[in-house]
């Protein structure tokens, strides 16, 4: 247990270190700066095992056992949740219009859209736009830094960590919701990741299961996804690399 | 003297510019172009998807749409890295003809959750030698991918030589998996020729 513990300590230090580090470093578009490689890897096999047992079978049985309307009712209840910390995000990004939209769509949705398990905004023209921290510090110029294999989370870098973890804990949600509905609403979310699990299913297993090196291709999605996120969905002449080049 | 070397000099390097304006091929496509190419593209690779024919007769007919539409040989030699320079002319044309198959196989597979979609092709930007052609993939389910296309000129035609889908770049994607099969066998070319030609 002690020696758990210390690892985890150990953990949290390379971590650290890593966004010290990404402070001062730049990878270019199409590179991955994987100082954490060894450890990612036993992350990786440790999630692997995770899905094979839990995430996996539990998808498959939310695909057999939920409709595709309740389907569609957990989605919007969850997604609902998340619109207060998306409007913290966007007004953090100096994105006032944005985050009066969330706000709006928190507003309506709660309401009129019943707790939020129906999306009526959407159909008034307010459409969804997420937002989480790590956008927020990308927007203030902080860098990707290293990427890393968070145990139960899969693919994430040192900036998108902790965006999560400030995402987590200063989530406005816990302020408008009575702390009585947070295994709730923890809940729906846990049900929310088997429906995700099973939506992406084909993706997830060609990744996991048939891929020759599923840690690469998992960095590899997960990063150059992110990255077209964060420029907008715009693919830079970078990104495009020199067809003419010879290596 | 002076002046008549000037002039000279001025037809020579006027020639020069006029063949080199017919020589390069830049000038002669259009955006529309390229769009047409990822039209044709998209409308065949769907044509053989809807037809429902078993998966080898679907990987065959990917195969001809690969080889039609894209520079097989260049993303063959871009997904292979630095081990190409080393291979020999037998072993380059056996590995190009081996990686036509894989793709077909590879992405084909993956090609099956498009039956009864629908791809618009819009957006599209000019790149240094070619074009970026934007398109969207929806799915039956109404759910939605962006697409884009890297279309360039390739020895005076226009071909496909990448495709990013939601960001991600399929050359990349292939020069992972190329690259691990490589690592796995020692670096042997002839080794992973012979596994791509397994079929596994």
């Amino acid at each position: 247990m002690q020696k758990r513990l210390k690892n985890l300590i150990n953990a949290f230090l390379l971590i650290l270190i890593g966004f010290v580090i990404s402070a001062c470093s730049q990878s270019a578009p199409n590179e991955f700066y994987d100082p954490l490689e060894k450890i990612n890897r036993k992350t990786h096999s440790f999630n692997k095992s995770l899905d094979k047992l839990f995430l996996r079978p539990a998808s498959k049985i939310y695909g057999v056992v939920v409709s595709d309307f309740a389907d569609v009712l957990i989605n919007n209840f969850t997604n609902n949740l998340s619109e207060p910390s998306n409007a913290a995000n966007h007004l953090l990004q100096g994105n006032l219009k944005s985050s009066s939209n969330s706000t709006a769509r928190f507003l309506v949705n709660t309401t009129v859209g019943i707790g939020g398990i129906t999306d009526p905004a959407t159909r008034l023209g307010l459409s969804a736009n997420e937002n989480d921290f790590g956008k927020t510090l990308h927007s203030w110029g902080f860098n990707e830094g290293a990427y890393v294999e968070l145990p139960f989370y899969a693919a994430s870098t040192v900036r998108d960590t902790t965006g999560i973890i400030v995402d987590f804990v200063m989530d406005p949600i816990n302020s408008i919701i009575p702390s009585k509905y947070k295994p709730h609403t923890q809940g729906a979310k846990l049900i929310e990741l088997a429906g995700d699990r099973n939506e992406y299913g084909d993706i997830i297993d060609n990744m996991l299961y048939r891929n020759e090196d599923s840690y690469a291709s998992q960095r590899l999605y997960y990063l150059q996804r992110r990255r077209f996120d964060l420029n907008n969905n715009k693919i830079s002449d970078d990104d495009l690399g020199n067809p003419y080049e010879d290596e | 003297m002076k002046t008549n070397n000037k002039t000279r000099r001025f037809v020579m390097m006027s020639f020069l510019g006029i063949a080199g304006l017919y020589a390069s091929p830049v000038f002669a496509f259009k955006k529309s172009d390229a769009e047409k190419l990822i039209k044709n593209l998209t409308n065949d690779v769907l044509g053989a998807v809807n037809e429902q024919k078993s998966e080898d007769i679907m990987f065959s007919r990917f195969e001809e749409i690969f080889s039609k539409y894209a520079d097989v040989p260049l993303i063959a030699r871009k997904a292979l890295g630095p081990t190409w320079r080393g291979a020999s002319k037998a072993q380059r044309s056996a590995y190009v003809s081996a990686f036509r198959g894989y793709m077909a196989r590879y992405y084909g597979k993956r090609f099956e959750e498009f039956l009864g979609s629908e791809i618009i092709v819009s957006n599209s930007r000019k790149t240094s030698g070619g074009f970026l052609v934007g398109s969207n993939i929806i799915l039956k389910d109404g759910s939605s991918y962006q697409a884009q296309w890297h279309v360039i000129d390739a020895r005076g035609k226009y071909l496909m030589y990448n495709l990013f889908l939601e960001g991600v770049s399929v050359l990349s994607d292939v020069r992972v998996q190329i690259g691990s099969m490589l690592d796995k066998r020692a670096g042997s070319i002839d080794r992973l020729i012979e596994h791509l030609n397994s079929k596994s």
